[in-house]
């Protein structure tokens, strides 16, 4: 990803890794500042300040919580995930994400304290000594859209290769593999995709990597050993449910079903204040186009009966290729998880917490 | 030479009156003509003394009704035209203007077209002028209001008429012409300007959606019957036309509710029983609502619910199948 400029937070002006970080990616400017605010007084400036700052790095400490349950949203499921978050914003364009309504600060936010966020979670796992945890970078970030010139999915999967009790993923709509080709594959490990059919993926996320591309780099990294996940997520109204079904078959046919760790299904949801942002930055998309009511918590989305009838479609041709790959629902509620997965929720969020080897159900052959 | 302004009475015949500085659109004279001939004029216009006489860049509707009412001469600040640049005298009328009665929406986009055919730059405009008039003040709202100046005549009036926000006066400045022709329908059926916004919003989905135009929407035969229906008022037609509009934006739901209905004729659920889908749809259950009063048979209606609860009909309330 070409960067245009870092600005620098007078906190990590000493920072080695900062300095390194500068050096790999040598944007044309490199900007000292006292805070990010003095960085959104600076993109600004621009017509489209949220474009300029995804060609923009924000280099600083952050003397937060990096590891955080994910919010999920209130009145629906969660799926038992947390967060890490060494990195926030993400310079891909995706019509639909809800960092554009929700996060506050232009650039791309880079935390450059990594060493905080192991002793966060070293003290974690000393006081939780037999808690499974299933993490990843990818909620507030891509995971690999910055890689290799970031270093920190590496830096992360040395660190969890070692850790027994987490599994750990990283998600991406990028196809940059090349950084794990001088990586040994670990089952704790999983590198998702987001994955839509392409006419969606074309119109809907600027500046990610096309499906096929996706595609063949889990399939690359399913048979170098690897575990891989899958996110249809957001699925989309006006794509036809034939393209959903078709992109199923492809990944099946491309990527062997043992190495799926997980499939994840999400139809599209978004808070209304998305809305105008969507409208002004993204004038081509059709997001808005369907027909969203509020869902029970303030969300848009489309009708309960429709999404229940997609899913069950796409989960009996999941089922047909793979019947023991692990699915579920993002954002849904548990009675339609039950419903439509026939599992029991508690069940399925332990098994996405452990390794593909050490599943009982949802051990793919 | 002298700088400062100085109050001088200018004869109104010599005053000119270039509309490059013009700053009010669609302003009531009435008020003003009012107070001047009760009170006299209490503001002075603002001009400049240039070689070819007076140039009037602040006070335009003052000067209208100074003529409207006959007086030959007015009261004037004056400054001498070298001291008094053409945008530094935009700039006065810009404050004057904004900082005191405000600037309606098409006013806004004058004052941003004119500074730009000044040389003044969107960034700068956004900086040095609208953000401290309290004005949208990001670049991209500056060339959002620049380009309303492109838009008829009705559809400025009714913008600034309704107090438009700039999102939606921005939307429907940015639809192809023929989709805003179609649209006018809403001007000549005097629409509130929630109307507006609600028929501007399902129009521009369903177009999107349906990769069709809003005129070919609005001369849909349902559509087309509501709006050139005789018997039906204005407002009337204005809310059966939003009523259309939702089933065509929201059809699935339609079909749903209608389902719905039908299932509930089906079971005979008597009429004092109201059963809702809650939140559309969303949760797996319905919210009943039952009216009961002394004189109405109340163990008929438990008994009809109850009969109904028993039928077939009662699981399809919660079961959608494939071909619903």
């Amino acid at each position: 990803m070409k960067i245009k400029r870092i600005f620098l937070a007078k906190n990590a002006v000493k920072n080695k890794r900062a300095r390194e970080i500068m050096e790999r990616f040598a944007p044309a400017k490199v900007l000292e500042v006292d805070d990010v605010l003095a960085t959104n007084e600076y993109l600004e400036k621009f017509q489209d300040p949220w474009a300029e700052g995804k060609q923009s790095l924000f280099l600083c400490k952050f003397p937060g919580r990096f590891l955080e349950p994910c919010p999920c949203t209130r009145e629906y499921l969660n799926c038992g995930y947390f967060n890490i978050s060494p990195v926030v914003g993400c310079p891909i364009d995706c019509s639909y994400c809800i960092l554009q309504g929700y996060l506050t600060a232009f650039p791309v936010q880079v935390y450059v304290n990594l060493e905080d966020l192991f002793s966060e979670l070293e003290n974690y796992q000393k006081k939780r000594p037999r808690s499974r945890l299933r993490l990843g970078t990818g909620e507030l970030a891509d995971s690999l859209a910055l890689e290799p010139e970031l270093g920190y999915a590496k830096a992360l999967i040395e660190y969890f290769r070692e850790k027994p009790n987490f599994i750990f993923e990283l998600k991406t709509k990028a196809d940059g593999i090349g950084l794990f080709k001088e990586l040994k594959a670990s089952e704790r490990i999983v590198i998702s995709w987001s994955v839509n059919p392409e006419e969606a993926a074309a119109l809907e996320e600027k500046i990610s990597a096309d499906m096929d591309s996706r595609l063949e780099s889990a399939a690359t990294l399913a048979n170098a050993g690897w575990p891989v996940g899958f996110h249809f997520d957001p699925i989309l109204d006006f794509v036809p449910e034939e393209k959903y079904l078709a992109l199923i078959d492809k990944v099946f046919e491309m990527v062997p079903s043992r190495r799926i760790a997980f499939i994840s299904l999400g139809m599209l949801r978004f808070p209304p204040s998305l809305a105008p942002v969507l409208k002004d930055r993204h004038p081509q998309s059709r997001i808005l186009c369907g027909e969203l009511f509020p869902g029970r918590d303030g969300k848009l989305r489309y009708l309960r009966p429709f999404r229940e009838k997609l899913y069950r479609t796409l989960i009996r041709r999941i089922r047909k290729h793979g019947d023991r790959t692990l699915i579920y629902l993002c954002m849904e509620p548990g009675w339609l998880w039950e419903k439509l997965l026939g599992d029991s929720p508690a069940l399925i969020k332990k098994e996405l917490a452990l390794p593909l080897s050490g599943r009982i159900r949802f051990r793919p052959e | 030479m002298k700088k400062n302004p100085a109050l001088d009475k200018i004869t109104l015949a010599d005053l000119s009156g270039p509309e490059k500085y013009r700053l009010s659109f669609n302003r009531a004279i009435g008020p003003l003509l009012k107070s001047i001939r009760e009170a006299g004029q209490t503001s002075p216009l603002l001009c400049r003394k240039t070689g070819k006489g007076f140039e009037l860049f602040s006070g335009y509707l003052r000067r209208d009704a100074l003529r409207e009412l006959g007086k030959k001469s007015a009261l004037a600040l004056v400054w001498p035209g070298s001291a008094l640049s053409e945008i530094a005298a935009f700039r006065v009328a810009f404050f004057e203007n904004a900082l005191t009665r405000g600037l309606n929406i098409i006013e806004q986009a004058m004052a941003a077209q004119k500074l730009r055919e000044l040389g003044v730059s969107s960034r700068e405009i956004a900086a040095s002028y609208f953000q401290k008039a309290g004005l949208p003040a990001s670049v991209a709202a500056v060339e959002a209001l620049a380009a309303l100046n492109d838009l008829e005549a009705g559809w400025k009036i009714f913008l600034a008429q309704k107090q438009t926000g700039l999102r939606y006066a921005s939307r429907l400045c940015r639809l192809p012409a023929p989709d805003r022709k179609a649209l006018k329908i809403l001007l000549s059926l005097g629409a509130t300007a929630s109307q507006f916004r609600e028929i501007l919003e399902m129009t521009d989905a369903i177009s999107k959606r349906d990769q069709t135009g809003i005129g070919e929407i609005l001369g849909a035969p349902e559509l087309a019957a509501v709006l050139h229906d005789n018997k039906s008022s204005a407002p009337e037609k204005l809310d059966l036309l939003v009523k259309s509009l939702k089933k065509t934006r929201h059809p699935n739901y339609h079909k749903l509710y209608s389902r719905h209905q039908k299932l509930l004729r089906a079971m005979k659920i008597p009429g004092e029983v109201k059963i809702e889908p809650s939140d559309y749809f969303e949760g797996p259950e319905y919210k009943m609502e039952l009216t009961l009063g002394k004189s109405l048979p109340a163990p008929e209606i438990f008994e009809k619910i109850l009969a109904a609860s028993r039928g077939q009909d009662w699981e399809k309330l919660f079961e959608f199948d494939d071909e619903d």
